[in-house]
C-alpha cells in the first residue's frame, strides 16, 4: 500500500515537474538552489541586485543623466 | 543593496515578531526570482509596534512614492491605526504587511512559515506551501507566473526526501 502510494506521489510529481518545465522553468536552477543554503540563496540575490543597480548607474551616466 | 541585510539583522535582533514574505521569502525557499524589497507581516500587539517603531527608526523610514515633507512618523501609534505600509528606508524598500491573502493576519502566517537561518540568525520565512496559498489567493498576473516554480520546487523537495 505504501508502495502504491509513494509511486503514485512519484508520478504526480513527475507531472508537475514536466508541466513547469513546458511552462518554462529551468529545472537545472532550481536544482542548483536546492544545493544552497537559504543565507547563500538571498547573498547571490543581492549580488545580482548589487550588478543591476552598476548597469542602471552606468546608463545614466552615457545618457548624461545625473 | 546588501543593507536589506541590515534590516533584516535589525528586525531579528531587535525582538521584532515577525514572518518574511512575499518576493524574499520565495528567495530564501529556492525561487529564481529577482526582488528589490523586503516584505514582512508583522504582529500587532503593541509592544511589537514599538519594537518596530524603534528597530526602524534609525533606517529613517517615510511612505514610498509620497512626497517629500510630509508629517509622518512611523511610531508605534502609526502603526496600531494602520495595517499595511509601504516604506522607503535608507536600506531599502520594506512592506509591513499585518494580513497576507490567503493566509491572514500574523499568527495564521506564523503557522505557515518555518524557521530559516539567515546571516547566522534565525527568521521565521513563509514556507513553499504558504507562498503557494498566498499568490493564488493575490490573483495577480506577477504572483500567479510564480506559481509553476513553487510547484516545481516542492516537487523536486519531495522527490529528494522520497
Amino acid at each position: 500500500m505504501e508502495i502504491e502510494k509513494t509511486s503514485r506521489s512519484t508520478i504526480e510529481d513527475d507531472e508537475i515537474l514536466r508541466r513547469a518545465e513546458a511552462f518554462g522553468v529551468d529545472l537545472s536552477l532550481l536544482r542548483e538552489r536546492l544545493t544552497w543554503t537559504p543565507t547563500e540563496r538571498l547573498e547571490r540575490l543581492f549580488e545580482v541586485l548589487e550588478f543591476v543597480e552598476a548597469l542602471q548607474a552606468a546608463g545614466r551616466w552615457a545618457h548624461g543623466e545625473p | 543593496m546588501a543593507s536589506l541585510k541590515q534590516l533584516i539583522e535589525a528586525l531579528c535582533k531587535g525582538k521584532v515578531q515577525f514572518v518574511i514574505i512575499g518576493g524574499m521569502a520565495t528567495v530564501a525557499q529556492g525561487v529564481t526570482y529577482v526582488t528589490v524589497d523586503l516584505d514582512i507581516c508583522y504582529e500587532r500587539s503593541a509592544q511589537n509596534c514599538e519594537r518596530i517603531a524603534d528597530t526602524l527608526a534609525p533606517f529613517q523610514p517615510y511612505l514610498r512614492d509620497a512626497p517629500p515633507g510630509l508629517p509622518f512618523v512611523l511610531d508605534a501609534a502609526t502603526i496600531q491605526v494602520g495595517l499595511n505600509f509601504t516604506l522607503s528606508t535608507t536600506a531599502g524598500d520594506l512592506d509591513l504587511i499585518g494580513e497576507v491573502a490567503g493566509l491572514g493576519a500574523y499568527d495564521s502566517v506564523l503557522a505557515n512559515s518555518e524557521p530559516l537561518e539567515l546571516f547566522g540568525l534565525t527568521c521565521s520565512v513563509l514556507t513553499l506551501e504558504g507562498l503557494l496559498k498566498a499568490k493564488r489567493a493575490s490573483g495577480r498576473p506577477r504572483d500567479l507566473l510564480l506559481i509553476p516554480e513553487l510547484e516545481a520546487l516542492l516537487a523536486l523537495r519531495r522527490k529528494a526526501e522520497a
